[in-house]
């Protein structure tokens, strides 16, 4: 059985399969000779003076100021202050949306009657909230978390809704005709059914917490990598607003593949997960 | 089997309506809470519901919806569409030439990872803060969510489906407009359903940080001058867009992949 995911799909692509360990040690010359050839274009660039160089760093300086923000501890700390921001947001939207929404879907009343309501909240762009809980909490942590789980809850919750209600007839009827404790049947049927559902939606609601963390600071001036992303930009000092992007976007590659592995780690046993193909 | 015996009775209601009434109950409960608890108690931050319905229809019916948010939703348009193309485009190419999709992969997967938010400063020194910043913005955060699934469905498409194309030599343009791009379908406007969401947020990301007009932009200004119950309406409004975009969205979807869903049900039945 497929998983058909409603409404949303994969967010990401899984791995194109090297066929031969051969031929996989030539795609990965052929990926490092793309990645270097992108750098070297995003140098060529810079250095023809094709783009401004006034809005855009050489890739040099920016991987030179790179390494020294590493070594220093302001640097650890804003990275420590955007993922604080993202880990607690995806916790209490999880906490929140996974029971709430698995007690939804289990019930066909409410899942009639909450589809509506839902479907409308999931539409509303959470940015659009920025300002109300920016003028209530302030440039805090507290007021990062709050958007996070605004933006977050509802695909959580979907996941979650549609999940439950995928659960197999027959093997909903067995559990019922063998009896089955309720701690079995939460065990054996409801989280084995549940769970990769709520592993895509958790996958999404990552990326959607870590945009919405980088924005809470970015705009809102709450302490974090978008924060200093912005310092970077208001005092010109380009490299190091480069090194923040790149920073970004490791830890965008970062979460994305800690989520695919886990999945796979934790959901080996699942056709979805046992026909990908492994990289 | 039988079916059972109902007597009718003026009290039943006609399925449609109960249907109906079980999905706007929750709704106007929650309406309803929100326009009894705001007017009983009113606070600077949530003034009562009466009022930002009243601003909202005197701001947005239609003086501000001319000057704020058609300009949004142009700039958004614009992006969006900019994006799928290049996206759809891309994507085939790089799902038809397996070699160069591997070779491409890990630096497409770093660069995409970038989220908008973040790139946003180098477009705003790049282009400033006018349309042309909001539109290429879009158009580079709906881009990879379509290219990726852009890619994922051309490459699935059924093994035999292109062998027969190959074997018969149907011509490239043939086999994009009648084989690749239907059956990737589906999977591009899954793609470009996720898009959409992306765009709305950085259309209103833009527009709060660039300034010089549009919704977004409304609505910070509002939060800066402390007019809450403008704020308020313009939330409303921005609600509103993200909804409507969504159903259009969802009304095109079904009448272009109709094909697919009979399609998907008839090899169900068969399968079982």
């Amino acid at each position: 059985m497929t998983s058909r995911v409603f409404p949303f799909a994969r967010a990401s692509v899984a791995p194109p399969r090297p066929s031969r360990r051969a031929t996989g040690m030539l795609a990965l010359v052929g990926q490092a000779g793309v990645a270097l050839a992108c750098l070297l274009l995003w140098h060529l660039l810079v250095a023809w003076q094709w783009v401004p160089s006034s809005g855009v760093a050489a890739p040099l300086p920016a991987l030179a100021r790179w390494g020294e923000l590493l070594l220093t501890a302001a640097y650890w700390q804003v990275l420590g202050h955007t993922l604080a921001g993202w880990f607690i947001g995806l916790a209490i939207s999880v906490l929140i949306a996974v029971p709430l929404g698995v007690a939804i879907g289990l019930s066909r009343f409410l899942s009639d009657s909450a589809r509506f309501t839902i479907d409308f909240l999931r539409t509303v762009p959470p940015v659009a909230l920025l300002p109300v809980v920016l003028l209530l909490l302030g440039p805090t942590l507290t007021m990062k978390v709050t958007l996070i789980v605004v933006g977050t809850l509802w695909p959580m919750l979907i996941q979650s809704i549609y999940a439950a209600s995928q659960i197999d007839p027959v093997l909903r009827d067995v559990a019922q005709s063998f009896r089955l404790p309720r701690g079995h049947r939460i065990r054996f049927l409801l989280l084995p059914s549940v769970a990769p559902f709520v592993a895509t939606g958790l996958r999404i609601a990552a990326t959607v917490s870590l945009l919405l963390s980088v924005a809470g600071e970015y705009i809102g001036g709450a302490p974090g990598l978008g924060a200093a992303l912005g310092s970077a930009e208001q005092s010109g000092n380009l490299p190091e607003m480069y090194a923040y992007i790149l920073t970004a976007a490791t830890l965008g590659v970062a979460i994305n593949f800690g989520f695919i592995v886990l999945q796979r780690q934790l959901l080996w046993w699942h056709p979805s997960v046992r026909t990908a193909p492994c990289g | 089997m039988v079916a059972p015996f109902r007597p009718h009775s003026p009290m039943r209601l006609s399925r449609r309506t109960r249907a109906v009434l079980v999905e706007v109950w929750l709704p106007i409960v929650l309406v309803g809470l929100w326009w009894v608890l705001s007017a009983r108690y009113p606070s600077i931050y949530s003034p009562p519901l009466q009022e930002i319905l009243r601003l909202f229809r005197e701001l947005w019916l239609f003086e501000h919806a001319r000057t704020d948010l058609l300009p949004s939703l142009v700039n958004l348009v614009l992006g969006y569409l900019l994006g799928l193309i290049a996206g759809v485009a891309l994507g085939t190419w790089l799902g038809l030439s397996p070699r160069l999709n591997r070779a491409l992969w890990p630096t497409l997967e770093f660069v995409r990872a970038i989220p908008g938010v973040a790139i946003l400063p180098v477009f705003v020194i790049l282009l400033g803060v006018g349309p042309a910043m909001k539109v290429s913005l879009i158009a580079v955060g709906t881009f990879w969510p379509i290219l990726l699934n852009a890619i994922d469905g051309v490459r699935s498409v059924e093994p035999t489906l292109r062998d027969v194309a190959a074997s018969f030599r149907i011509p490239l343009k043939h086999r994009l407009l009648h084989i690749v791009l239907p059956a990737a379908s589906p999977q591009i406007f899954s793609g470009a359903r996720i898009s959409l969401s992306v765009a709305v947020i950085l259309i209103v990301v833009s527009e709060m940080v660039g300034g010089n007009g549009g919704i977004g932009y409304f609505v910070r200004s509002a939060e800066r001058s402390f007019a809450i119950p403008e704020m308020w309406s313009g939330i409303i409004v921005l609600g509103l867009m993200g909804y409507v975009l969504n159903t259009l969205f969802r009304l095109l979807e079904s009448r272009v992949l109709a094909w697919h869903r009979g399609m998907t049900t008839r090899t169900q039945r068969d399968g079982r």
